[in-house]
């Protein structure tokens, strides 16, 4: 271990004096935040009420300052041999004592208080229940490092049981090269807003303008009325044809502009360092992050790739660990913005010790699987058919069809670029419709298999294959049993031969 | 050294040509039980519905209802004896359904703990349930339901060994 001497983290280490700013910034975010609808009411109906009222707001606010400085006080965190032990609490006193090698990520955090002040909040993320996350909130960046070093050093040492090194692709690895470092340029940062996660972005701007059509209503409209009436209305009588495709284009440079400022604010200056089997992102601008994942901890490597970034040679990495149970709001893992082919090929490298295959020789679902999902397809349809037979509008049931045809279209391209390849220890699914995602399942990280099929897939002998990792489930859908049986036993005597852990 | 050397398909063993085990002839109570207590809550709920509600629309909600209740009755009572396990020396299987057949396979050095359960009803009729959890997130378990509990504790601690032979090994081996 390499404990630097500026850094004893073997005695009690307290957290730094600047973190007292800190608590008092989080202090009063959170009185504002319980709050605000109050006082947001007084400045509307402009009526103050008398001095008590901000006395109880006062006195709140020394309260949980107050609470929140104990906290800071009793704070103490220290490593001794190969265990972090955090103290916290003055009169409930906790100690909370966590295993080395059960830590499988640190991450060094800051949001925009802590980036004025200098201090970052440290992240520790263990295997097992989200309960027994920890926080260390407030420490100056070198010795934030030094930690993080601390902590996921003992990890070299059981690194050699789950990287599998077969001889020939050995000589593959370009042992000592220079760039151990991927930096993502603004440029191709920008390149790779402009073309991520339309649809993603896409809902959140119509849930968005939902709510602030409903807040128009509230204000402005009595309840009989309604405000979709008049936007009906408008646009029924004149501007049909062309505040049509205005709004239409403008929703459409809406999206890209708003996903290009979230890449930006999100990605900003984001640098990857690959040294000795860790990947160490550290991206932002408002609140920066730096996080850290030993390569073995890595359970699933996923890219993906549209048609605008394939002409960019761009690809999106998704590096993902394991996944807590309880809060899966906050996904783990590493996505990495922008990173060509070269690089792409580094990262999967450093993680695995081997080179992207070449995804040449592949099975492919059954044909059925396209009956199937146009038949799931009619379902809304007849729906809707229903619907306009009863409200006697069958006049416009040929609305449904350009919807229905695209409908088909879009399954049939997701059929043609499904793909599975079963080699080298992994499993490789390449699927998607626009965004075309391929996904690197090592055999070794793999929890469970099911296997199954269904009374109507007998005589064409198809069938289904779920795989269980801790960071999800892969499925492949509607492929040969056969080849699906060899896989299943193929798998399962990899792992129990192996005998290798899966983290 | 690990060596990792090339392995004949015939080598590997076939998960399809294993015989299987039966669960107990008690759990066929079990399950009798839990779908006369469908049969009831699902009825009861129709004849609510038909006493409560005058239009003729009622019969919108109580004819899909009674075929739910009848599908949710009937499924399991034909379904049970599909459900299918075997123990191998590396892992576990678990097979069931009737017209969705599926295998669950974990394999031990996969297996994260061992649980037993029992209802109050199977503690009467003496069975138990074995599950068994790996680090996957959902429905990553394997329950074998309808052991008698001294099977179920037969087989955990069996697992319990297993699952430390196997953990032992694989640390030996880096």
């Amino acid at each position: 271990m390499s404990q630097k001497i500026s850094h004893n983290f073997s005695l009690p280490n307290k957290l730094d004096k600047k973190a007292l700013f800190l608590v008092l910034g989080t202090t009063l975010y959170t009185v504002a935040r319980a709050a605000w609808p109050i006082i947001a009411l007084m400045v509307v109906k402009r009526e103050f009420k008398s001095w008590y009222f901000f006395a109880v707001i006062g006195v709140i606010i020394l309260a949980t300052f107050v609470t929140k400085l104990i906290n800071y006080f009793y704070f103490s965190y220290q490593v001794v041999g190969d265990e972090l032990i955090i103290k916290k609490g003055w009169l409930n006193k906790s100690t909370t004592v966590v295993k080395l090698d059960k830590i499988h990520e640190v991450n060094l955090n800051q949001k925009f208080t802590h980036k004025i002040i200098g201090l970052y909040l440290v992240n520790i993320d263990t295997a097992g229940s989200s309960s027994t996350e920890i926080e260390i909130n407030g420490i100056d960046f070198q010795k934030a490092l030094a930690l993080k070093d601390v902590l996921t050093s003992s990890v070299e040492t059981n690194q050699e049981s789950t990287t599998i090194l077969s001889d020939e692709s050995q000589q593959v690895i370009i042992e000592d090269q220079p760039n151990d470092k991927i930096k993502i340029s603004l440029i191709s940062l920008i390149k790779i807003g402009l073309t991520r996660n339309y649809l993603q972005t896409f809902g959140l701007l119509i849930a968005f303008s939902f709510q602030i059509i409903d807040q128009l209503q509230d204000f402005f409209y009595k309840d009989d009325a309604s405000v979709y009436d008049d936007i009906f209305e408008a646009s029924y009588d004149q501007y049909l044809g062309l505040v049509g495709v205005a709004i239409f284009f403008g929703l459409i440079a809406l999206v890209v502009i708003f996903n290009l400022a979230r890449t930006l604010l999100t990605y900003y200056n984001y640098q990857i360092n690959l040294k000795d089997k860790h990947l160490t992102a550290s991206y932002g601008l408002t609140d920066s992050h730096i996080i850290s994942i030993p390569a073995n901890k890595v359970q699933m490597f996923q890219f993906q790739q549209n048609y605008f970034q394939k002409l960019m040679n761009l690809f999106e990495v998704k590096i993902k660990q394991v996944e807590s149970n309880e809060n899966n709001q906050k996904k783990k893992g590493l996505i990495i913005p922008g990173a060509n082919y070269l690089e792409l090929n580094t990262l999967f490298n450093v993680v695995f010790s081997k080179n992207l295959s070449d995804l040449k020789s592949g099975y492919k679902p059954h044909i059925r699987v396209l009956v199937i999902k146009i038949a799931i397809l009619c379902i809304p349809a007849i729906i809707a058919l229903t619907i306009l037979y009863f409200t006697d509008s069958l006049l416009f049931s040929w609305v449904i069809l350009p919807f229905f045809i695209l409908g088909c279209l879009l399954i049939y391209m997701g059929y043609k670029n499904e793909k599975m390849v079963f080699k080298d220890d992994f499993v490789i699914l390449k699927s998607g419709i626009w965004d075309i995602s391929t996904t690197y399942l090592p055999i070794d990280k793999i929890q469970k298999v099911s296997i199954s099929q269904s009374y109507f897939q007998e005589k064409r002998q198809i069938g289904s294959l779920n795989l269980y990792t801790a960071a999800g489930i892969v499925t492949l859908y509607y492929y040969d049993f056969y080849i699906l049986q060899q896989m299943v036993n193929e798998i399962l005597y990899k792992i129990e031969k192996n005998k290798h852990s899966w983290m | 050294m690990f060596e990792n050397t090339l392995v004949e398909l015939d080598e590997v063993p076939q998960y399809q040509e294993i015989t299987f085990s039966g669960l107990h002839n008690n759990y066929k109570k079990i399950v009798l039980l839990n779908s006369l207590v469908t049969l009831v809550l699902g009825v009861g709920v129709c004849v609510a519905l038909f006493f409560l509600i005058d239009e003729i629309e009622k019969f919108y909600a109580i004819v899909p209802i009674l075929v739910l209740t009848g599908l949710l009755v009937l499924l399991p009572l034909l379904s049970y004896k599909k459900k299918k396990y075997a123990f191998r020396q590396h892992d576990v299987l678990f097979k069931k359904g009737l017209i969705f057949k599926s295998t669950h396979i974990s394999p031990y050095i996969r297996l994260q703990h061992v649980v037993i359960k029992q209802g109050w009803y199977a503690k009467k009729l003496g069975l138990a349930t074995l599950v068994m959890y790996t680090a996957a997130n959902n429905f990553s378990d394997i329950s074998i339901p309808g052991l008698t509990l001294e099977e179920a504790e037969r087989w955990k601690s069996f697992l319990m060994n297993r699952i430390q032979e196997l953990n032992d090994e694989s640390e030996n081996q880096s």
